[in-house]
């Protein structure tokens, strides 16, 4: 059915359009300054189409820049949020998984208080341990290393892994854990081969919310972190803060881009898993 | 091949009594089937004996071997679930080879099984598909033979007809008695349907509140009754019940007309009387020992009808063969054999005669 262009309808559409426009802007105008010379951006017109595109500073964010002692540009420290996040969400997704079917599947003494206590964890500030995390990685001889940012984000991500998981293990159908223990399934092969197979929706949420979470960090990133170690978070703000040469407005815009640009990916990628995924969590659970 | 011995099993969840001291022995090949309304308790002492769930009191042998305290797996017993339980994530054929795979079966025994009991159900076409391609039926015949691939002592079946449609629950019952008869393999079978408990069960215990009813043949307990939740649960249409009393001389009178029946050491006692819908006959003529009654409506359903009619007796319905041609509001006389009038005790409910 066709439904007529009431006034209440075109009103609704302007609002819908209008909030887009809202919400693309800033990515517009990072776009199209991250291509201008940077005279064009200096003769004062932000919103402006380029009059001369240009790559150059993309090429100059990437790999020239000026961001520790070497003019490396950003590509290390994109590595270095790479070596730090990859870890750390598939870490943190695992024990997150292994808990939630502990939790569920299994009787255990004291398990809502368990899982109160996980949950808790979540609502944890980031500034109230950043005292006693550094004297702990100082310990472990992890200060200053990716492996100890990797550590942080693991122990961080724990509490809402075990919330996703936890609740949607607990709509998971019984007959089919029945099935399998009585077909012979011990505790890791019952996770390895039922439960973590059918629970790609949640995985993938926790695998977004984590990865959002933990690439975009800057806290963990600037206390913990050298300057060998930096997440990219870190090294783009050192890019844009240097108060030193000219304002490379052009690079600045390239660099943000970048730094970005993988969290939009996963987000296109797997947006539609991550709406359905809430769903069964919180509808089911 | 196995005997089952389940001795004295109780189950108790807090302060509810779910099971009360379940005495059950099955002979070697022998499908008993548990049904009862929901709540009876048929489930846990299934899912007790399969292993799920640990007994409060009791034992459980199985071919001499005492599993009570055994894990599921250990038992050797293997259970047909109400939703099936597939595993979504692997093929038909790999959810067959699973509980081989379990117990380290090698490789190509596996796939010898997994062709056998395709063979067998006939779902060799269907081997590579996941479980959601599949349609109940389909999904019906995997799970049967995921539980027939790896021989087990013992068949557990949970409600497996259940989710099934009307006219497939009958050929999969047939089909499960045929399969039941070709392998022999002692079996379990809970359902809250009267009509599979009465086709498919070699013998049928009736459980209500935790406790078996009676534990009989399906034709004993159709034609013996041990108390009124038996008569009342087993047959469709349902036993006609109606309130009576033994005079003093120690005959049964429904509606004050003589049964035929006498129970002279019940003297005086009320009782609750019931024929079954198809040994009521209807008489040409009244009698010292005929119901009055009025038909109320007819229910035509092909080979039968079903007349319903009322009096002073209360409402009853009588099964009649082919077509009935009675109009509402006709007079009938009903009459019945002394030997198919079934007495209870109106307090108790046991059977007096």
């Amino acid at each position: 059915m066709k439904r007529a262009l009431t006034p209440q309808r075109v009103l609704l559409y302007l609002v819908l359009a209008f909030l887009a426009l809202v919400f693309l802007t800033p990515i517009y105008v990072m776009v199209v300054n991250s291509i201008k010379p940077l005279d064009e951006i200096r003769a004062g017109n932000l919103v402006s189409l380029p009059l001369s595109p240009t790559i150059e500073p993309w090429l100059q964010a990437w790999s020239k820049a000026q961001i520790g002692v070497q003019p490396t540009g950003l590509a290390p420290y994109f590595m270095n949020s790479f070596l730090m996040v990859i870890p750390a969400v598939l870490i943190s997704t695992v024990i997150g998984a292994l808990n939630g079917y502990v939790l569920t599947q299994f009787k255990v003494r004291g398990a809502t208080l368990i899982f109160g206590a996980l949950l808790f964890s979540v609502f944890i500030p980031f500034q109230i341990v950043l005292i006693p995390m550094a004297r702990l990685l100082g310990e472990l001889g992890l200060a200053g290393t990716v492996g100890g940012l990797v550590l942080v984000h693991t122990v961080y991500g724990i509490g809402f892994g075990t919330l996703f998981f936890r609740n949607f293990y607990a709509a998971f159908p019984q007959e089919l854990v029945k099935s399998a223990r009585m077909d012979g399934a011990g505790f890791f092969v019952l996770f390895w081969r039922l439960m973590l197979p059918n629970s790609l929706p949640i995985v993938v949420v926790n695998i977004i919310w984590q990865f959002t979470n933990i690439w975009n960090d800057f806290l963990f990133g600037a206390s913990f972190s050298d300057f060998d170690s930096f997440p990219l978070t870190v090294a783009l703000n050192n890019l844009v803060s240097s108060s030193t040469g000219v304002k490379e407005y052009n690079v600045h815009f390239a660099g943000a881009f970048i730094a970005a640009l993988p969290t939009l990916i996963v987000y296109v990628l797997s947006g539609k898993y991550f709406v359905r995924g809430l769903m069964a969590g919180s509808v089911k659970g | 091949m196995a005997t089952l011995s389940i001795e004295k099993i109780s189950k108790r969840f807090g302060n509810t009594q779910v099971l009360h001291e379940i005495n059950l022995d099955l002979a070697d090949g022998e499908f008993l089937v548990l049904v009862g309304p929901s709540g009876c308790g048929k489930s846990t002492l299934m899912n007790i004996v399969a292993g799920l769930e640990e007994p409060t009191t009791g034992k459980l042998e199985l071919a001499g071997r005492d599993i009570t305290h055994l894990e599921p797996d250990e038992r050797d017993v293997a259970m047909v679930f109400q939703s099936y339980a597939l595993y979504p994530n692997m093929t038909v054929a790999q959810n067959i080879a699973f509980p081989l795979e379990m117990r380290k079966v090698p490789k190509a025994e596996r796939d010898k099984a997994v062709a056998e009991v395709a063979q067998m159900l006939q779902i060799g076409h269907l081997l590579d598909r996941k479980p959601r391609q599949l349609s109940g039926g389909q999904r019906q015949r995997v799970a049967i033979g995921r539980a027939l691939a790896r021989h087990p002592s013992l068949f557990l079946f949970d409600e497996p007809l259940s989710n099934l449609d009307a006219k497939l629950r009958v050929d999969m019952r047939a089909e499960l008695k045929k399969l039941h008869m070709s392998t022999g393999v002692t079996t379990i079978y809970v359902t809250h349907d009267q009509v599979e408990a009465m086709t498919l069960g070699t013998r049928i215990a009736v459980l209500k509140d935790g406790l078996i009813q009676q534990l009989a043949t399906p034709m004993e307990l159709y034609n013996r009754p041990a108390n009124l939740f038996v008569a009342g649960f087993i047959g469709s249409p349902a036993i006609n019940l109606a309130d009576g009393a033994v005079d003093a001389q120690g005959v049964v009178r429904m509606a004050g007309v003589d049964t035929g029946v006498r129970l002279p050491q019940h003297a005086g006692q009320a009782v609750k009387v019931g024929v079954r819908p198809e040994d009521m006959l209807v008489q040409p003529e009244a009698s010292a020992n005929s119901l009055a009654a009025k038909v109320t409506l007819v229910e035509p359903t092909g080979a039968e009808s079903y007349v319903l009619v009322g009096g002073a007796f209360g409402e009853f319905t009588l099964r009649s063969a082919g077509e009935a041609t009675y109009a509402p509001g006709a007079p009938l006389h009903l009459g019945f054999a002394a030997d198919k009038v079934h007495v209870f005790d109106a307090a108790s409910g046991q059977r007096l005669n």
